[in-house]
């Protein structure tokens, strides 16, 4: 019963990995980063992102080719 | 299994049974020269199916076992995680503004151990009308981290292990240049520490039924090497 075994391979396997990331309190890191400068610190009101899919309206139909057409 | 030979002269019916090699040898006295080695290459045409009643006692024996640890799992996951609010706001939407820029009030992240982060943006304003960037802002350390909407009006970004310090989140509606004014729109927001991860709760929790998938999948690869080996295979 070669699937049957491969399975609970597997099962136990997840558990385990799952359970270990769970106790390392693991999350996706879903964001890019970047350092902004004093003056901004001072007035966060005023940050810029330096990336370009951030600024600017995204149009919601979009083709290829991203879709982005204003920047500040 | 029943057989019938025929010839011009005579026709012979067989009746036989699926033996095990094993059971073969020890009939004969079990001399140790002549045990038999190895796994029986090929499937008898008569042979049983492993995946029997047995086996599929096993799988739901098995299938449950493991969802019920993962259900454990899920219990302990959500002991150990604090899921603590650091902020939360909402804002009305400037109905005419091409640009708005909403701010939270300042938050601490403490330099615990467990430093991650889940932002969850929600807002009213439809895919036509705008789309709401978030940013995370350490007031500290300098650094910025820019959320991945994933190309939804409302959503949810975790981020792994950020610098303790003093902090601001900071959104941002775009609106497209010469778009009509809209009313009663909102924007909220939520910072929350040490959220765990759902995913790694339901991945052991969705598997685990799956033993009666792969006990389908070894009854069925069994009955396939039987055709195979048989002199009346199907054509496919």
């Amino acid at each position: 019963m070669n699937h049957l075994n491969l399975h609970a391979i597997l099962g136990v396997g997840l558990l385990v990995v799952c359970g270990a990331l769970i106790s390392a309190g693991w999350v996706p890191h879903e964001a890019v980063s970047e350092q902004i400068p004093q003056t901004v610190r001072d007035n966060p009101a005023s940050f810029r992102s330096s990336y370009v899919y951030y600024t600017g309206w995204r149009t919601p139909t979009t083709g290829s080719g991203g879709g982005y057409s204003s920047g500040k | 299994m029943l057989s019938v030979e025929r010839t011009p002269e005579e026709t012979t019916w067989s009746e036989g049974e699926y033996i095990p090699a094993e059971q073969v040898w020890a009939a004969f006295g079990g001399k140790e020269k002549a045990k038999p080695g190895g796994e029986p290459k090929g499937v008898a045409p008569h042979q049983p199916n492993p995946y029997g009643a047995m086996a599929f006692t096993r799988a739901v024996v098995q299938g449950g076992v493991l969802f019920a640890a993962a259900l454990v799992l899920a219990a302990l996951s959500a002991m150990v995680t604090a899921k603590q609010p650091l902020v939360q706001a909402s804002w009305t939407v400037d109905p005419v503004l091409t640009e708005q820029v909403m701010l939270t009030q300042e938050f601490t992240l403490p330099s615990s151990k467990r430093r991650n982060l889940r932002l969850d943006v929600n807002t009213t304003v439809t895919s036509g009308e705008g789309i709401v960037h978030a940013a995370l802002l350490n007031l500290d350390t300098g650094d910025a981290y820019l959320i991945d909407d994933q190309g939804n009006q409302s959503y949810s970004g975790t981020l792994r292990d950020v610098s303790a310090g003093r902090y601001v989140a900071r959104l941002e509606l775009a609106r497209p240049t010469g778009n009509t004014a809209i009313t009663g729109r909102a924007v909220q927001l939520s910072v929350i520490r040490d959220p765990g991860s759902p995913l790694l709760v339901w991945i052991p929790l969705l598997f685990a039924p799956t033993s009666l998938l792969f006990y389908f999948l070894g009854r069925s690869s069994f009955e396939t090497k039987r055709w195979a080996n048989s002199d009346h295979a199907p054509e496919s």
